[in-house]
């Protein structure tokens, strides 16, 4: 059964393999890479969304809820506005980063945190289409078409590697719909964007 | 005669053969420059100049990559610290990154319980886990959650966390990883060479392989690596004063060879010439090493120079031959005056000789010894060398000096309206007239010193500019008293008197204060049992802090640190800079940072209880005080030096007026020579006291000859002809000193030069002459 299952599994994989292997010539007027899914990006001037994540970890029995909005405007303002399970409000410009919680402010000089810093930039430079920033910081492959695009980002720096295994982008047009973080320990997170209409 | 000469002749080989023989069998050459430093007075300042010049601190080297964007310069310091980490020349090597923080960080998880000043019985209660739980939870759901989650089952009360967040605040900025300045220019390292600070060649070896190493980065030609440190500096300094002394005495003896073979056309004389002096210099150097063992580079290399007015000596007589006459001829005339002219060196160098700064006092021997040997030589020996009447006469000057001297009287007024002006200034800055800054007295530029004052600052080194030191017999003591003083200097820094402070019971917490935060970890049972009923109604895992359980267990059963445990990953060496033994004593050093008020502190630190008891230093305070202190002894010394050559020169001359007159000129060159430094924004600093000194001994050579010298005679012609040589030899040597980039070489040039000049100017205008005697009469 399992061998069976197996073939089976790598029968559909072929077969697919070539599906998408002929895809390019049937969509030719329209070619995918990276550097066109940045310029795409790079059109949005602003954008509000509101977000819900799932955190996994692992010593919890459940995964955290969080939800708020998001707010992005170019060139680099990028704001976080959690409102459950409590209200934090995360705002970035530029290489600042301040943290407001119970009425007090905490402020982060992004190029002091490489961490945070790379956690904040696969979003924002995702956003902002500015693809030389990610390819600093992330090992980085595309998928699918303009209409359904994933975006995968594996870190460069060994910080940033011991705490992100992967993130996974997924969007389409130039609107990004889904940032899921991978963690070596197994935890992680999956955040979903609505887009609200500008 | 013969006899005498012969005995002479003898007797001087036999000196130099004896004192040669001493000073290269007994006496050592140091290049340690702390013989120029002022000795420590105190026992604490003691302790401190040997921690700063044989302890771990002079043997850390701070480096910065600096010339591009930040992430290229991440790279290079990453590379760079891996291959000192490889190099056996350097011990230790840290650029802020993981890499080489992961020792220290591992010692803080496995030690936390030990180490963290947080660490308490009350800690491990239902109650305070039910609160660290909570507040986990929460923290859980913020950005950072991602970085903190990954200890959050080993360390739920967050004592690493703590204990990270202590090490943060002392820590340099950081980019990309690694240390950087606060403005992202450079980024920063720090090593520990293999070789003690003090070792200049093999620090000099450590800084070739650091910049191999560098080249092998593959870094492009904008980028550049800059060094500081005692080890570096020592290393320069070494290169500076060998390059320097070198080449200048290369080029003086040169210039001055040249002058002599030009006026006594004959290679006799010229010969002789260099004899007393290096007489001088072999039973000077003998003499010192005789008295204090040792023999200071820097000694040697001022020595050298200040003894350089011995080359006069055979001037005044050589220049002075008439056709045909004996050197034993010549001297009958001008013994009695080249006498009271080596006479009042040698009473000049009293000044020196009683200095409690060994380098003066080195100074003073070698310079006395030296000007008295090369006088003895120039009256007994040269005449016995050169007894014949066959020398030709030397050239005579198409012009001469007393003539000149007198046509220029009539613009005296000119040199007396200077005088007066000079006068003035000195008293309008007599505020501003000293220069006490140790600093200042560095060989190295003021460029290296603001670049070690800037990585420094960036690399959050302590300033050593305020300490405390706690005292006990052992280290044990030391490191439980330093505890409670750091008890008291924390709670001065809550209240905003200091910024912060180092201690090295932060890293090696005693073990009285270990063994108290073990006892208060609780039993395995009871531990699970708070754990459990904190648990209670949180969405925890009922087995999520099982790792918790287990640390703390091995750490209530395991052994206390041990500064054997700290090897290896950088803490070792911070305990030990800031732990020291000496004389049987140990010494916690508590470096202070950010101090807002010092005369607050120390009054702070006198009532300190006895247990926690410190002494308060204040080290550029006492720099100051010490430099001022040897200024104004020397001052005092060669106030008695120019009394007793005042007194000699009455009792030479056998006349008080003229004896004023011989010194008068001099002694105004020297108060245009201070207006003159004053005038350039120097200030005058030992070492200036010292050029003047020298300034004063070969002035009333030129005053004492020009008064001897009657117009319209030979006398005239060769005294003429012997001030010009005398002068333009020193003009000469003093000169090529000046151009030196070692402050302390060309302030002693500079000095000179401008003060002989204007001894011999004033001499010419102002000073006793045969004339005026006559006039007089």
């Amino acid at each position: 059964m399992i061998s069976g299952a197996g073939l089976r599994g790598s029968l559909l994989r072929a077969a697919s393999a070539l599906l998408l292997a002929s895809l390019p010539a049937a969509a030719q007027e329209e070619p995918w890479d990276f550097a066109r899914l940045m310029a795409q990006l790079a059109q949005v001037q602003a954008s509000r969304a509101r977000y819900s994540e799932v955190r996994r970890v692992a010593v919890l029995q459940k995964p955290l809820q969080l939800s708020g909005t998001l707010l992005y405007a170019r060139p680099a303002l990028i704001e976080k506005r959690q409102i459950l399970p409590f209200k934090e409000v995360i705002r970035v410009d530029g290489d600042r980063l301040t943290v407001e919680r119970e009425g007090k402010t905490r402020e982060i000089m992004l190029q002091n945190a490489p961490l945070i810093a790379g956690l904040v930039e696969s979003l924002r430079a995702t956003l902002a289409g500015d693809g030389s920033e990610l390819e600093r910081l992330y090992a980085i492959r595309v998928q699918g078409n303009r209409q359904r695009w994933t975006l995968a980002l594996t870190p460069r720096e060994a910080e940033i590697a011991g705490v992100v295994k992967s993130i996974l982008i997924a969007g389409s047009d130039s609107r990004v719909a889904r940032l899921e973080i991978l963690e070596p320990s197994g935890d992680g997170s999956v955040m979903t964007i609505h887009e609200e209409s500008p | 005669m013969r006899v005498l000469g012969r005995t002479a002749l003898l007797a001087w080989l036999a000196i130099v053969a004896a004192s040669a023989w001493w000073t290269a069998r007994h006496t050592a050459f140091t290049s340690d420059l702390t013989a120029f430093l002022p000795a420590a007075s105190g026992r604490l300042e003691r302790l401190l100049v040997a921690q700063l010049s044989e302890g771990v601190a002079s043997r850390t080297m701070l480096i910065a990559i600096e010339g591009g964007a930040p992430l290229e310069l991440a790279r290079l310091s990453r590379e760079l610290a891996r291959a000192l980490a490889a190099d056996r020349r350097f011990d230790y090597v840290i650029n802020g990154s993981a890499e080489f923080t992961r020792g220290a960080r591992e010692l803080g998880l496995r030690y936390r319980y030990l180490l963290s000043p947080t660490s308490s019985a009350e800690r491990f209660s239902e109650q305070s886990l039910l609160r660290a739980l909570r507040e986990n939870l929460e923290r859980l759901a913020t950005l950072e959650g991602a970085a903190f989650k990954g200890m959050l089952a080993r360390d739920p009360t967050g004592e690493l966390r703590s204990l990270v967040e202590a090490a943060g605040r002392g820590s340099p900025a950081s980019r990309h990883g690694v240390w950087f300045s606060g403005d992202g220019r450079r980024a920063l390292l720090l090593a520990q060479t293999a070789a003690s600070g003090m070792d200049a060649v093999r620090q000099q070896e450590a800084a070739d392989a650091l910049a191999g190493s560098f080249r092998a980065t593959g870094a492009g030609p904008e980028y550049r690596v800059l060094v500081s440190g005692p080890g570096v500096f020592a290393a320069r300094t070494r290169a500076a004063i060998e390059h320097d002394i070198g080449w200048l005495t290369g080029l003086a003896g040169a210039l001055v060879l040249l002058i002599l073979v030009v006026v006594y056309r004959s290679p006799g004389p010229v010969a002789l010439s260099a004899l007393p002096v290096l007489t001088g210099l072999v039973v000077g150097v003998a003499a010192v090493g005789v008295l204090f063992g040792t023999v200071h580079g820097i000694t040697l290399a001022f020595g050298a120079t200040l003894i350089g007015e011995a080359v006069d000596y055979p001037s005044y007589v050589f220049t002075q031959r008439k056709a045909g006459e004996s050197v034993l001829e010549i001297l009958a005339r001008v013994w009695p005056t080249l006498r009271l002219a080596v006479l009042t060196t040698v009473f000049g160098s009293l000044a020196l000789l009683l200095s409690s700064l060994q380098g003066l006092s080195q100074l003073g021997v070698l310079s006395m010894v030296g000007v008295f040997a090369a006088g003895l030589v120039t009256r007994w020996v040269l005449p016995a060398l050169a007894p014949g009447r066959g020398a030709p006469p030397p050239r005579v000057l198409p012009f001469s000096l007393v003539r000149a001297g007198l046509a220029m009287r009539r613009a005296a007024w000119i040199a007396w309206v200077l005088l007066a002006a000079a006068l003035a200034f000195i008293v309008a800055r007599h505020d501003r007239i000293w220069d006490d800054d140790l600093a200042h007295l560095s060989p190295l530029p003021e460029s290296e010193r603001e670049l070690h004052r800037q990585l420094s600052a960036d690399l959050r080194a302590p300033d050593v500019g305020y300490l405390l030191i706690a005292t006990a017999a052992s280290r044990e003591a030391v490191l439980e008293k330093s505890e409670q003083t750091a008890l008291a200097v924390q709670s001065w820094a809550d209240e905003g008197m200091l910024e912060g402070f180092d201690l090295a019971a932060r890293f090696l917490p005693s073990a009285k204060t270990q063994a108290l935060r073990r006892a208060a970890l609780p039993e395995a049972r009871d531990l699970h049992r708070s754990l459990e009923r904190a648990l209670r109604g949180l969405p925890y895992r009922a087995d999520a802090f099982a790792p918790f359980e287990r640390d703390v267990e091995a750490a209530r059963r395991g052994p206390l640190l041990t500064i054997e445990d700290l090897r290896g990953t950088g803490l070792d060496l911070k305990v030990q800079s800031l732990l020291t033994a000496r004389d049987g004593e140990w010494h916690a050093l508590i470096p202070l940072r950010g101090v807002r008020d010092p005369a607050r502190l120390r009054s702070l630190a006198e009532r300190l209880p006895k247990g926690a008891r410190a002494s308060f230093l204040d080290l550029k305070a006492e720099s100051d005080r010490l430099i001022g202190g040897y200024r104004s002894q020397t001052l005092a010394l060669a106030g008695l030096g120019a009394l007793a050559i005042a007194l000699l020169l009455v009792v030479g001359l056998r006349d008080a007026r003229k004896a004023l007159q011989v010194m008068m000129p001099v002694y105004a060159a020297i108060a245009m020579t201070v207006a003159c430094l004053l005038l350039l924004g120097i200030g005058v600093s030992l070492f200036h006291l010292v050029s003047l000194l020298l300034v004063l001994g070969i002035g009333l050579n030129y005053s004492l000859f020009f008064s001897r010298a009657e117009p319209g005679t030979d006398s005239e012609r060769g005294t003429s002809l012997a001030l010009s040589v005398c002068f333009l030899t020193t003009f000469a040597a003093f000169g090529c000193l000046a151009t030196s980039r070692i402050p302390v070489l060309s302030a002693i040039g500079l000095t000179v030069t401008l003060g002989c000049a204007l001894s011999l100017l004033n001499s010419m205008m102002l000073g006793a002459t045969v004339a005026r005697e006559r006039e007089a009469r």
